[in-house]
Order: C-alpha cells, then structure tokens, then sequence
C-alpha cells in the first residue's frame, strides 16, 4: 500500500532493489538518479561501508509530476546484499510497492541469486505479503560477463511463471531504465485505493 | 550500524546551517498547572495518570479540529524547540513545524525510519517490545523521537539540551493529539476523502508521466 495524505495531496510509492551482494543494485539506483532531471529527484542518500558496500540502505525520492491535484512520488531505496544484513534487508523491505530483483549473472552466483530471491519471499511472508500480489522484476544483470547463466535459469528454479524479466549491464546503464520503467508500470496499473 | 547513523545524522542537522535562529526567550510554564487542584491532592499525588487525563480533557476540548501541523508548530513554540517533524514509520514525511530550510526534511525522514526501525529490532533482540523514545544528543543540536500510534514519529530538534525535560513532557502531550487526528483520518473512509481522485483518469496520466520519464528515446 502506498503512503497517501488526503490532506497534503501526496500519494508515495516504495520501490525497492532486492538482490544478493555485489549484484549491482546501487550501480542500477545511481545511474537512475544521475540520468534523471534534476527537478525530478531529491538528493541521494547511501549508508555505506568503508568499501563502498552498502550497510542500510540507499534512498532518493522520484517525484514524476501532479495528477488530478495529488503529487506522486517513488521512494527508491537499494537493501544491502551481504548476507549478513539480513535484519536490516527486512526492515527496508517493509511497505515496499515494488520490486526490482537485481540478480547476477554469473555462472557462480547462481546459487545466491536463489538464496536471496527466497530470503525476499520470506521476508515479505513476514509482513504479511504474498509476493505473488506485489509487482516484481527480475533483472539479469551483469550480462557482459562470461558465460552467464541462461535467462529462464532462475525462473525454472524458483517457479516464476510469468514474472517480467529485464536482462541488463548497470555499469554502462544497459537494460536499467528498462527495468525501473517496467517496474513503475506495473506498480500504477495494480494501484488500487 | 547505528553509530553510522548517528554520525550522519548530526551531519544532516549541521550541513544545513542557516541564518535562522530557533525561537529563543523563556520557555512557557510547564503544563502541570492545569491540572485541576480540587481534587484535593498533594503536589506529590499529581501522579502520571493525573497528568494524562488532564491532557485527555484539552485533546477533547480544543485540539480535534486542528491540522498536525498546528499541533507541530505549537510544540516548537512551547519547548522552544527548532523543529518538529511528523513521519510515517516508513520513512515519508506527514507534517512539519518550525524552522525547516537548515535542513533535507525528506532525507531526514527516511534516515530516521531507518533509524528507528533499526532500534525497534534491538529491542526485541534485548526483550523489549520497542523503545519508546530514541534521544540523540549532539554538541549543538539534539533530537527527540517519539513513536505516535506505532505507525508514526514525532522527530523534535531543539538546541537548550537544559529543556529536556520539557521537551519530553511537551513532545508526549502533542503525540496524543496527533495520535487523535491520525486516528481519525483512518477512520474516514476513502471515497470521503477523495472524492475527486478517479482512479482510471490517475492510472493513465501516471503511466504516461512514467512513459515520458523512463523512456528511452
Ligand atoms: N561487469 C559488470 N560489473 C557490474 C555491473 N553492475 C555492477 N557492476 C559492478 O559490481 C560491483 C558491485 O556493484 P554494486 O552496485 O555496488 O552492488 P550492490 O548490489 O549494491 O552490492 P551491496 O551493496 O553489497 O549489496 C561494482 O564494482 C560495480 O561496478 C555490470 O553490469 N557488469
Ligand atoms: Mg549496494
């Protein structure tokens, strides 16, 4: 469910990149913001690590503009990918509208792509969500490495008919706008008040 | 984790330094005055629940009808405070009062949800329901933050670290009356608070502002 005030006229929708460490969904977060207007976006916030990895969380608000009076906003926030975060991966997640999963696409991170595409679903069980109900894509990223698994792989094993797919290189903003384009889509059409 | 948090935050509070000076002069007399001396009690009887049903009979009488954002302007003004701010727990931003050009009010909010939330799973880790009151205290600036309803904060950033104690006492006095008017907002059903807002007409011009922003051309 998105924030919305009646009385200040602002509807927010949380979107949140999911994925397991390394994956690249801070370099997906800051090329959207750097190719953004600047009247678009607030500033961006990254709660890193000394290298670089994020701790808690990357944040900046989108705001795409007034409709029928309401101005409507996407919180864009990145969760950290270490394993080790798990708690703090939870806590971002929560009241999350959509979902960009940003696996990797290399043949040895398969594994934890798996891993962390099932910590996501349990994590949303935890609040209650069914993450059936809630827009999610999956984006391949990292296509530019060798070998990367097959699109469909991860599909086939974790049983996500139907879920849309990106395939992207966020380092050189390959498939990223794609991915947040399809993402926000699908968030507005499942709208409901 | 935390720590981080910290530090960054007071940076928040600092980046922003403006010309402004937060209201200064005498703090107004605390509250415990109206509390209604008939009942024949000692001053050290006023107990905590006394207190509150007094403030529950202002809530009644004069604070309904008023917006959060009065209620916010009124708290600064009382404990002589610089900013009051009014989140949700995730992170948007309700309301504010006070002086708030020193600072980023909508990065304040989500860092402060992060914050909290963060807290809130240290305290089940030690056994605590939640910690009520998170008191972050700088050199210049300090902030006071009190959860309203579970589902909101209250963010206070006062300067005179000596008002404490009244901000404390002022802060959980207008989360009641915040937790009334948010109450009630949830309470109103949607249609009656957005009579103008169509669904099918927001739909498409929301596809098409994200169409025109996403795009590749
Ligand atoms: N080759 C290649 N490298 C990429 C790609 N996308 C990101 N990277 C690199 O992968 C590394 C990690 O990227 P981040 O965006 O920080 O990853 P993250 O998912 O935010 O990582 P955590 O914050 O630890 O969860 C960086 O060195 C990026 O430059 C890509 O498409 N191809
Ligand atoms: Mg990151």
């Amino acid at each position: 469910m998105p924030y919305i005030s009646y009385h200040d006229k602002v509807i927010a929708f949380k979107i949140v990149y999911y994925g397991p460490g390394l994956s690249g969904k801070t370099t997906n977060l800051t090329y959207i913001f750097n190719h953004l207007p600047e009247e678009l976006r607030g500033d961006m916030l990254t709660l890193n690590t000394s290298d670089e990895r994020t701790l808690f969380f990357d944040f900046f608000p989108l705001d795409i503009g007034r409709i029928e009076g309401y101005a409507v906003r996407f919180n864009m926030y990145t969760v950290p990918g270490q394993v080790y975060y798990e708690a703090s991966r939870r806590l971002i997640l929560d009241g999350a509208d959509g979902v960009a999963f940003v696996a990797d696409s290399q043949p040895f991170r398969l594994e934890e792509n798996i891993d962390s595409f099932q910590s996501m679903q349990k994590n949303l069980g935890h609040y209650g969500v069914d993450w059936k109900g809630l827009p999610i894509v999956l984006q391949y990223n990292k296509r530019d490495c060798p070998n990367p698994i097959r699109i469909g792989t991860l599909e086939q094993r974790l049983d996500l008919d139907g879920i849309p797919v990106t395939d992207a290189v966020a380092i050189q903003g390959l498939g990223v706008m794609e991915t947040i384009h399809t993402l926000t889509r699908d968030v507005i059409v499942r709208f409901k008040l | 984790m935390t720590l981080v948090m910290q530090v960054r935050l007071s940076r928040y509070l600092r980046l922003y330094d403006s010309a402004s000076k937060p209201p200064t002069g005498p703090a107004p007399a605390p509250v415990l005055t109206k509390v209604r001396k008939s009942w024949g009690m000692s001053a050290l009887a006023i107990s905590k629940h006394m207190l509150r049903s007094s403030i529950t009979n202002e809530l009644n009488e004069t604070d309904q009808k008023r917006q959060p954002k009065e209620v916010l302007s009124d708290l600064v003004v009382s404990c002589g405070a610089m900013t009051a701010l009014l989140i949700t727990r995730d992170g948007h931003l309700m309301s504010e009062g006070g002086e708030t050009g020193y600072l980023d009010t909508t990065a304040m909010a989500a860092l402060v949800a992060g914050m909290f939330s963060a807290t809130r799973e240290v305290a089940r880790i030690v056994g605590e329901q939640q910690f009520s009151i998170l008191l972050q205290q700088g050199e210049k600036r300090h902030i006071h933050i009190s959860l309203v309803l579970g589902s909101a904060m209250l963010i206070v950033v006062f300067e005179d670290y000596q008002r404490i104690g009244l901000v404390r006492h002022q802060a959980r006095k207008a989360g009641l009356t915040l937790a009334e008017l948010l109450r009630k907002e949830t309470e109103m059903t949607k249609p009656e608070l957005a009579p103008e807002l169509s669904m099918p007409a927001f739909k498409e011009y929301a596809l098409d502002l994200i169409d025109r922003i996403f795009k590749p051309n």
